[in-house]
């Protein structure tokens, strides 16, 4: 299953344990401002990976929860990365040539 | 100065709850707490919010700190639905629900909210409806529950539709 953008931004800004407002700035950092992540949306993400073992809560500091990527987020990660780099290089010639 | 309003708007309806929110607080009546279709505003012609209602029935603290740490306010509402508001001069995200899919998923979460409030709704009132069939002809009361029963069952079919539909519509989009 391909994962969203929300998702895959979530994910690798994982790399390191973060809050939830941490998690925001920093995919806003890391998509050079594409990517701009509702509480809502990250809230309702959140929730759903750790449910799916994908994340994992690992502490909490003055109400924040603080989050990781367990070993099958990683795996996912990795395997998403993989993906969506075939992607690109299967259709770059092609488009390359493209006119127009 | 509060300023109340009255108004009704359905689970399936709250973008335009919060556009009628948005259109009010431009206009400088600025909602600071929602009750049973009641909504207080409080008056400040100086000022403007972005207003967006959030629905999630199972939450804790940090929910609240997220949504602060993230510039949102949160204004006193009831039930799942949570009302928050953030300076409309603030550069930055203007939505809570950023892409279309986990806004499908919110909806999703009404849907089974709703559903499973009604089959407690239905279970609770089995034992009244089965006196409908047993009652002596030409009872009132069993006639009266029955109606009442029928009444909140369309209520909640119609509610079903209406999130179904803008569930669709948010899965078209996906495309």
């Amino acid at each position: 299953m391909p994962l969203s953008q929300s998702t895959y931004y979530i994910l690798l800004s994982l790399r390191e344990q973060r809050h939830g407002y941490s998690i925001m700035q920093d995919v806003e950092t890391i998509s050079r401002g594409a990517v701009q992540l509702g509480p809502g949306t990250l809230y309702g993400a959140l929730s759903k990976l750790e449910k799916q073992g994908i994340i994992r809560q690992c502490g909490e500091q003055e109400r924040r929860k603080y989050y990781e990527l367990t070993a099958l987020g990683v795996a996912l990660l990795k395997e998403e990365f993989r993906r969506l780099e075939a992607l690109v290089q299967n259709g770059r010639e092609i488009v390359e040539k493209l006119e127009g | 100065m509060t300023v109340k309003k009255w108004r009704i708007f359905l689970a399936a309806d709250v973008e335009k709850e919060e556009a009628w929110l948005n259109d009010m607080s431009a206009e400088g009546l600025h909602l600071i707490k929602y009750r049973f279709f009641r909504y207080d505003f409080e008056e400040d012609p100086n000022r403007s919010y972005v207003y967006q209602i959030d629905f999630q029935w199972n939450i804790d603290k940090s929910y609240f700190a997220f949504f602060k740490d993230a510039g949102w306010e949160s204004v006193k509402g009831m039930g799942g639905f949570h009302y928050f508001r953030r300076d409309a001069s603030l550069p930055g995200q203007q939505k809570i629900y950023s892409d279309s899919q986990s806004m499908k998923e919110s909806y999703k979460e009404m849907l089974r909210y709703y559903m499973m409030i009604f089959i407690g709704f239905l279970f609770s009132q089995l034992a009244g409806l089965l006196t409908v069939f047993y009652a002596p002809f030409g009872t009132i009361l069993p006639i009266v529950l029955l109606v009442l029963c029928s009444s909140v069952t369309i209520l909640y079919v119609y509610l079903f539709m209406t999130l179904r539909r803008k569930i669709q519509s948010y899965e078209r989009k996906e495309l």
